[in-house]
């Protein structure tokens, strides 16, 4: 990850910080009982409480769990855990937010201080974190052509809000950052991550200023922003944005933005000339939090073996690339099944191949969940590594396992895709695809060796895919040599 | 006639099939509709709803089902608690034509219990103020004399039950809104423990001080009632049971019970002199919390009747003017006549100086400002108000529209107390400045096991007297260290000002002692003889 942006050759550095907000991995809402599961009905996942009626107390009630997972997260980034922490209520008005405060945590959060190690190609870079707080999700509001529609399904949903020191300088360390959040958030289940369902969104703050210069610049704030790679481009734009003002005016207008997919361009929000007031005010209703040091520690040995760890072990154990250990170790339950296959099996190697380009491809959504048993993917490797099949069969097989209990090797057997390395079989082959092709043997006869591929391919359609490549190319090779060492006498 | 009845006698009645509930609750639908005309306590009268469910209730009572001892006993309820499908307009232009989805806690208890809710009642706006005359939607009389306010902002239930309306009403106690008005229409209003009772449902004007008020004819009645609604100690904010699915918690879980972590700092602009109290106070105080070992019951039902257990050997201590300074005649007569009946039943009576409330009203004014404004923010004209088709569409003027002058006043107010460095000079010192009444009332109730002061500094007003807005605030100035310091408290009519109405004594204990204060209230009311209903 370079230091140097293409786009700011001119000497100046964006300075960036980012909010995320990811949704806790509840059953239920912050305050209440309601369900948190996405994508029911509008207005069916709410009470008098999240949907803040008249009456609609939060009273004596949090969710204990929400206050866990954020303990967890705080831990993961090696945060300090608030031995004393509560909610208070942020004032602001809004259509989607309908007690016209949102519960969240001002001066009291219950994690401070922790940082997020992330890297790629070699160089690390440690980002601070400044602090994780617990807060309710707002409603949703869909603008449609008859009016704008409000659900409150959303509304009292448990979010941690992680909030990022300005350390970061680039898109792709923002991206990077992202990437690595979100890995630690999924292998400690605090959150299920999910970009396209809201459940991980992002605000980048940023500012300009000239590399060396120790000062920030006057920020702006890109609201909500749903994908990695629209935060890397918004990141862009706008710092190009930035740069373009400061030089035409001399300063950057204090505004928050809003990053249009479409255009690919920041779009102002509504200028912001002075912070606004939040009037934060203790939540009367919500008892204090008094988190011990025991509770601190039970939930420390929950804590998972985080994903740099893992990527670490993953790559000296089975001696695999940075990048596979990195794809490994995104998605939850992925890492977990490649050491299972792999510990049943005699190849683990073949077991990681086999597993990124051809069984990922079978499967989709996270966290991940294979069609094959983790047996049935050690089994067809071992096919595979011993020759028994080859490659391409065992590729073949795959999909063929899905779904079914069936034992790779008997699957093979009984569908007669055994490798054959029978040499008199391969000799007869050899023979059959260099009569059907002379002009491949003359043209590797005249020196081109490619014309070997042809007769190879020909050989193995010849075989239906059975015959050891391996073998049959050597004996191929082999026997086209001697061809051209016997016209060699003949000369 | 049945009208001024106690729920007792009510509940023998119906036992021994002297009347029916049908004939009851008749009975009281006429009633109102006779005495509404004047009284005006009413918002909303359900009599349909209120006869199919006496009729449930008879049908109860020949199956031998009964839900309760109350089972088909009126009730009413103020209009800031939701009741299911009935308006519930907390006395404002923006809920005019609110129907909630739900019943407040404690309407569903009440229900549940097969008790028969006959309507809403009419306050303050948003519970603000203190003679119900600032109710956007109904003028409300003292039914002792109609040329006077029925206090607030619980005046319509103090009116209600003061005329024979219903037996016993639910009201709301913010600084003192059940006490006053109780005091005001010659009843008995208890506030409880602060979070004994669910405000589940119940509108709030400033939730760290409000909570759910009885108005009975009796102490005996009040405690009844009070253990149909109260929990546990810690369950009653805390365990909710209603949601609007009708489904129970499952995961979450409180991690812990609140403490009064407290800065021991007098600020500046608050200035709590020293307090003096009987002998010498070294006892902590905790504000309420779970598992506070005292003798609560496990079973509201069979409750003991602490009623009649007498006040022999209790020690009441007497501030005679409720730290306010001179008091009328009236009240010091009030207060002494209670001090000298308790002590002849064999109370031992100590002499106690409370300080001045006057920091104490200027926190609580601040608090409620403060809260009031935020929990305000949620009518925000967009899903509140309106209905009639005339209201402006704009949020911002549909609010103005919609909310009242003394509302708008608490919210500019309260908004104004947040921002800036307001917040450090006003809000802040009045969080600390309800922990030294915390702290204060602790050290008294340590050394005693009742306060005795009065409720009020006077007798009902007239509709035509001007009552300056400081002095509607200074209504609150006997009642507001209850408040503050949430602890229980009753207002017992003794006393008579020189208008010949009513004035009320008050009697604090500490945190979910209320069966101390029935004890002492039934005391002073045998002593006083029956309650006096207005005919």
């Amino acid at each position: 990850m370079g230091r140097e942006h293409p786009m700011l050759a001119d000497g100046y550095e964006p300075v960036i910080g980012l909010e995320v907000h990811a949704e806790l991995k509840t059953r239920t809402k912050l305050f209440c009982s309601c369900s948190t599961a996405f994508g029911a009905e509008p207005n069916t996942q709410c009470c008098p409480v999240c949907a803040g009626l008249p009456g609609g107390l939060v009273v004596r009630r949090l969710n204990r769990r929400a206050v866990e997972l954020a303990i967890l997260a705080g831990l993961a980034l090696e945060c300090d855990i608030s031995a004393y922490s509560h909610m208070d209520r942020k004032h602001y008005f809004y259509p989607d937010l309908p007690k016209g405060y949102q519960l969240s945590q001002a001066d009291e959060p219950l994690c401070r201080g922790g940082h997020l190690v992330i890297g790629a190609g070699g160089e690390t870079r440690r980002v601070r974190i400044a602090r994780i707080h617990l807060e309710e999700d707002a409603g949703k509001l869909t603008h449609t052509a008859g009016g704008t529609r409000l659900d409150c399904n959303r509304c009292g949903v448990p979010l941690i809000e992680v909030v990022s020191e300005p350390d970061l300088r680039s898109g792709a360390e923002a991206a990077a950052y992202l990437r690595e959040l979100r890995a630690v958030l999924l292998a400690c289940g605090v959150s299920d991550c999910k970009m396209q369902e809201g459940s991980l969104r992002c605000d980048v703050n940023l500012s300009v200023r000239r590399v060396g210069e120790e000062t920030l610049g006057t920020r702006t704030e890109i609201k909500n922003i749903n994908s990695f790679s629209f935060v890397e481009k918004a990141i862009a734009f706008e710092a190009a944005r930035q740069i373009a003002e400061l030089k035409q005016t001399g300063r950057v207008r204090q505004r928050t933005m809003r990053y249009n997919a479409s255009s690919g361009r920041t779009e102002v929000m509504r200028e912001k000339e002075q912070a606004a007031d939040y009037r934060f005010l203790r939540e009367p209703d919500v008892p204090e939090l008094f988190i011990s040091r025991e509770t601190v520690e039970r939930l420390r040995r929950e804590l998972p073996e985080l994903p740099a760890a893992r990527r670490a072990r993953l790559q000296k154990s089975y001696g695999m690339s940075a990048d596979d250990a990195a794809v490994l170790t995104a998605t939850p339950g992925l890492s977990e099944f490649f050491e299972q296959a792999a510990e049943m099996s005699g190849y683990p190697a073949l077991v990681l191949h086999l597993l990124l380009t051809d069984l990922l491809r079978l499967c989709s959504g996270e966290p991940f969940a294979s069609p094959v048993s983790p047996g049935q993917l050690a089994e067809l490797a071992d096919l595979a590594g011993e020759g028994s099949v080859n490659r391409s069969t065992a590729k073949q097989l795959l999909p063929r396992l899905t779904r079914s209990d069936a034992s790779p090797r008997e699957l093979a057997a009984r569908e007669n895709l055994t490798q054959i390395s029978d040499r008199a079989q391969l000799a007869a082959w050899v023979e059959q695809a260099m009569a059907e092709q002379p002009r491949s043997v003359a043209d590797y006869r005249n020196g081109k060796t490619n014309a070997l591929r042809a007769l190879q391919g020909r050989l193995m359609a010849l075989s239906r895919g059975r015959a050891n490549p391996v073998l049959a190319e050597q004996m191929l090779r082999g026997r086209l040599d001697q061809t051209n060492q016997e016209e060699d006498e003949h000369v | 006639m049945k009208a001024g009845l106690t729920v007792s006698e009510l509940i023998g009645m119906l036992e021994s099939g002297a009347c029916t509930a049908e004939e009851l609750t008749l009975e009281c639908l006429d009633r109102i509709a006779r005495l509404e005309p004047t009284v005006g306590a009413f918002l909303t009268v359900d009599a349909r709803g209120a006869l199919a469910a006496a009729a449930e209730s008879d049908r109860r009572r020949r199956a031998g089902a009964l839900l309760h001892p109350m089972d088909g006993i009126p009730f009413a309820v103020k209009d800031n608690f939701c009741t299911r499908g009935l308006r519930t307009t907390c006395g404002s232009r923006m809920l005019e034509n609110y129907l909630p989805p739900y019943d407040a806690e404690v309407v569903s208890l009440l229900r549940g219990a097969g008790c028969v809710l006959l309507g809403k009642l009419n306050m303050d706006e948003f519970s603000m103020g203190s003679s119900t005359r600032y109710s956007a939607l109904g003028v409300t009389r003292n039914p002792l004399d109609p040329a006077r306010v029925p206090g607030g902002s619980s005046g319509g239930a103090a009116a209600a039950v003061a005329a024979g309306e219903v037996p016993f009403a639910i009201g709301s106690d913010t600084g003192g809104s059940v006490r006053q008005p109780a005091a005001f229409c010659g009843v008995t209003g208890l506030k409880p423990t602060a979070g004994r009772i669910s405000r589940f449902g119940m509108t709030a004007f400033a939730p760290s001080l409000d909570c759910v008020g009885i108005v009975a004819h009796t102490a005996a009645d009040a405690e009844l009632v009070f253990h149909l609604l109260a929990g546990r100690p810690g369950d009653g904010d805390g365990a909710s049971r209603t949601s609007m699915n009708g489904r129970r918690e499952n995961d979450p879980g409180t991690l812990c019970a609140p403490a009064s972590g407290c800065s021991g700092d007098t600020p500046s602009i608050f200035d709590i002199p020293t307090v003096r109290y009987p002998g010498d106070g070294s006892a902590s105080f905790r504000a309420p919390v779970r598992g506070q070992e005292t003798a609560v019951p496990d079973d509201p039902v069979s409750a003991p009747r602490s009623a009649a257990a007498g006040v022999r050997g209790l020690r009441i201590a007497v501030a005679a003017d409720g730290g306010v300074g001179r008091v009328a005649p009236c009240v010091a007569r009030a207060v002494a006549q209670a001090a000298e009946c308790l002590g002849q039943a064999g109370a031992v009576i100590l002499p106690a100086e409370l300080p001045s409330p006057e920091q104490a009203l200027l926190c609580y004014c601040v608090l409620t400002a403060v809260e009031a404004a935020s929990d305000l923010a949620r009518y925000d004209g967009i899903r509140y108000g309106g209905g009639q088709g005339a209201e402006p569409r704009d949020p911002a003027a549909l609010r103005g529209a919609c909310f009242g002058t003394e509302v708008k006043r608490r919210i500019l107010l309260g908004t104004a107390l947040m921002s800036g460095d307001f917040r450090a000079r006003y809000y802040e010192p009045a969080c600390r400045v309800r922990e030294s009444v915390r702290h204060m009332m602790g050290r008294m109730l340590a050394q005693c096991d009742l306060i005795l002061c009065p409720t009020v500094t006077g007798g009902a007003f007239r509709f035509d007297e001007t009552v300056s807005e400081l002095q509607m605030r200074e209504m609150d100035l006997c009642t507001v260290y209850a408040s503050l310091a949430g602890v229980p408290a009753i207002s017992v009519p003794v006393g008579e000002d020189e208008n010949r109405m009513p004035l009320g004594i008050q009697l604090m204990a500490a945190p979910l002692r209320e069966d101390l204060v029935f004890r002492a209230a039934a005391a002073l009311e045998a002593a006083a003889g029956p309650a006096a209903a207005y005919g």
